[in-house]
């Protein structure tokens, strides 16, 4: 016991000195970082505390049961369904935002005038609230009186007017196209600034060996364009995973629980039901899906990140 | 001749592809517009009636008087609060963000400590933090705090919403100013503090509007934890107040558009103003990290 803590002046120094000579990193950097521990991060194992109980909003009585909310929860029928919708707009979104981004990212990059007028606009829908997103599509989806039913029927496609956001086989994907709609100008605008980045010098080489348009996109641009694509796939993931007000607006998950995803389902369980337990393990279900998107995440940029300075 | 269609052909294709990006993007907002100046009787035509034929002001008018349907009547207009509960919210948020996360940056970007690298990886995995799979401990954590149902809840978790990348927006920045300014001022007998408050904050001016440019547009708009955190229109904030309008009141498209207008063209307005520094932000910050 006494001879690991006979710690010589010297030996203290050492330990205390590169504290002491860092003070102002740390006194700089501490605000930020309790304030992060105490509300992104303690959640989560706040969380997993709650998701052990039976917790209920208008019960004040609640005790530990162990894994029973576990099981609740992931055998529900209503569960599977959710998920399975969250993997369709989640996959589908995220797939659907990065071809549309890519694509227009690309074409943004051509040297037309044209193009630099849309650059500086596009970014529209991605700064415009998730609830000024969703009610505006809403409105235009809307069955009987929504300008997209109005136009296809005045053109004699549609005989009838589609209920776009209340019927089981449209309303996902109608979420799912408004979401799209949003993240596409952000995944299109860093495309655009990968390859403006990209020196000419390569283009016209390419040019003087005689590559085509398409040859040039395919051997130069793409694989120039595996940082933004990879960066732009990972947070699209995160965001439509972490999306629960665009759904909320449109279509409160429904009809039924046709539209429902992950979100949308925890504030149902949560607030409506009042079963904030099972609220808290269909949480953790989501963050663990996002604590892996974050590793796959971490291992790519962690090198960049760390080794620049 | 063959090299000259060909040139044409491709022209009309890009201009055609420019007309669809463009119309597939504005085109709610420009529908919005048209729907807010519409009398009644022409807002559900079909065919749908493009430009009003009898255009009018009625719309913004009973939307900010409180006469419109959503707003309930009695005390005046409702968005006046609302608006202003948001700019309370917000406002703070942009600042708390625009102070800590340079902070934060600056330590990140010019220290090398002990600690400093498992710190980076806490912040860079923050980022996809928090949302609503957590809104269950955060209810828990604010009606402990007493910050349930008050503004000062929204504040502090936007505040942690926004700080992990405005942060790394923040070191992104900082590590272009030149090393040398700093050394120098430090020979010169400047302390490392002077140095921070005297040549890099004066420096680094565009990150941190930057910073609270991101802040404010994040957290403006911010739906899910306002929907959880506040009970009771007097603390509503605008999405709140949006967002019970637009599925209470789902008939009254012409007052929706023209509330929705007022709300979002200041932001275009802010957008426009700082994109250039706006958008190298958010392109340092997302692809550098």
């Amino acid at each position: 016991m006494g001879q690991t803590k006979n710690i010589t002046i010297e030996q203290l120094g050492e330990i205390i000195s590169p504290v002491a000579k860092n003070w102002l990193a740390y006194a700089l950097i501490l605000p930020a970082l309790g304030w992060v521990l105490l509300f992104v991060i303690y959640p989560v194992f706040y969380s997993i505390q709650i998701s052990f109980y039976n917790m209920h909003l208008l019960r004040p009585v609640y005790r530990f049961v162990g894994l029973a909310t576990y099981h609740r929860v992931l055998s529900s029928k209503v569960t599977s369904q959710v998920l399975k919708n969250t993997l369709i707009w989640v996959g589908g979104g995220t797939f659907a935002t990065m071809v549309i981004g890519v694509w227009m990212g690309i074409f943004l990059s051509m040297n037309y005038k044209v193009n630099r007028f849309l650059a500086a606009i596009i970014l529209i829908p991605w700064i415009l609230p998730d609830v000024i997103c969703g009610g505006l599509w809403k409105w235009m989806f809307h069955s009987e009186l929504g300008v997209i039913n109005a136009v296809l029927m005045q053109f004699g496609i549609l005989k009838q007017a589609i209920p776009f956001l209340g019927q089981p086989s449209t309303a996902l994907f109608i979420c799912m196209f408004i979401i799209v709609w949003r993240l596409v100008p952000f995944v299109a605008l860093i495309t655009l600034a990968t390859i403006q980045s990209i020196p000419l010098q390569l283009f016209e080489a390419a040019e003087i060996d005689g590559a085509s348009g398409w040859n040039k996109i395919r051997y130069i641009t793409l694989p120039l364009l595996k940082y933004p694509i990879t960066i732009g796939t990972v947070l699209s993931l995160v965001w439509i995973l972490q999306n629960f007000t665009i759904v909320w607006v449109t279509t409160k998950g429904g009809p039924m629980y046709f539209s429902e995803v992950i979100t949308t389902y925890i504030y149902k369980l949560s607030f409506i039901k009042y079963k904030v337990s099972e609220g808290a393990v269909l949480g953790l279900l989501g963050v663990g899906f996002i604590f892996i998107i974050t590793l796959i995440y971490l291992k790519i940029f962690k090198k960049f990140w760390l080794e620049e300075t | 001749m063959t090299e000259i269609t060909r040139k044409t052909i491709s022209v009309a294709l890009v201009a055609i592809v420019a007309v669809i990006i463009f119309l597939v993007i504005w085109f709610p907002m420009l529908w919005a517009v048209s729907t807010s100046f519409k009398p009644k009787g022409e807002v559900y035509k079909v065919p749908p009636v493009w430009i009003p034929q009898h255009p009018t002001l009625e719309m913004y008018r009973r939307v900010w008087t409180g006469r419109s349907a959503g707003g309930v009547t009695e005390e005046g207009s409702p968005w006046g609060r609302y608006v202003t509960n948001s700019l309370i919210v917000t406002g703070t948020t942009v600042i708390f963000a625009m102070i800590l996360a340079t902070f934060a940056g600056y330590s990140l970007a010019r220290f090398k400590f002990p600690g400093r690298t498992l710190i980076f990886i806490l912040f860079i995995a923050s980022q996809m933090f928090p949302g609503p799979m957590v809104m269950v401990p955060i209810y828990g954590i604010m009606v402990k705090l007493g910050l349930y149902n008050t503004l000062a809840g929204l504040i502090v978790i936007y505040t942690a919403s926004v700080l992990p990348f405005t942060t790394l927006i923040s070191v992104g920045s900082l590590r272009n100013i030149p090393h040398e300014l700093e050394e120098s001022a430090m020979i010169d007998g400047c302390s490392r503090m002077g140095v921070f408050f005297r040549i890099v904050l004066p420096l680094s001016k565009v990150a941190v509007i930057t910073t609270g440019i991101f802040a404010f547009l994040m957290s403006f708009g911010e739906y899910a934890f306002a929907v959880v955190l506040i009970t009771g229109s007097k603390r509503f904030t605008v999405p709140l107040g949006l967002a019970r309008y637009i599925t209470a009141f789902d008939i009254y498209w012409n007052e929706i558009s023209a509330t929705i207008l007022t709300i979002a063209i200041p932001l275009i307005f802010i957008f426009f103003a700082a994109q250039k520094h706006f958008v190298k932000g958010i392109i340092a910050g997302s692809l550098k990290g």
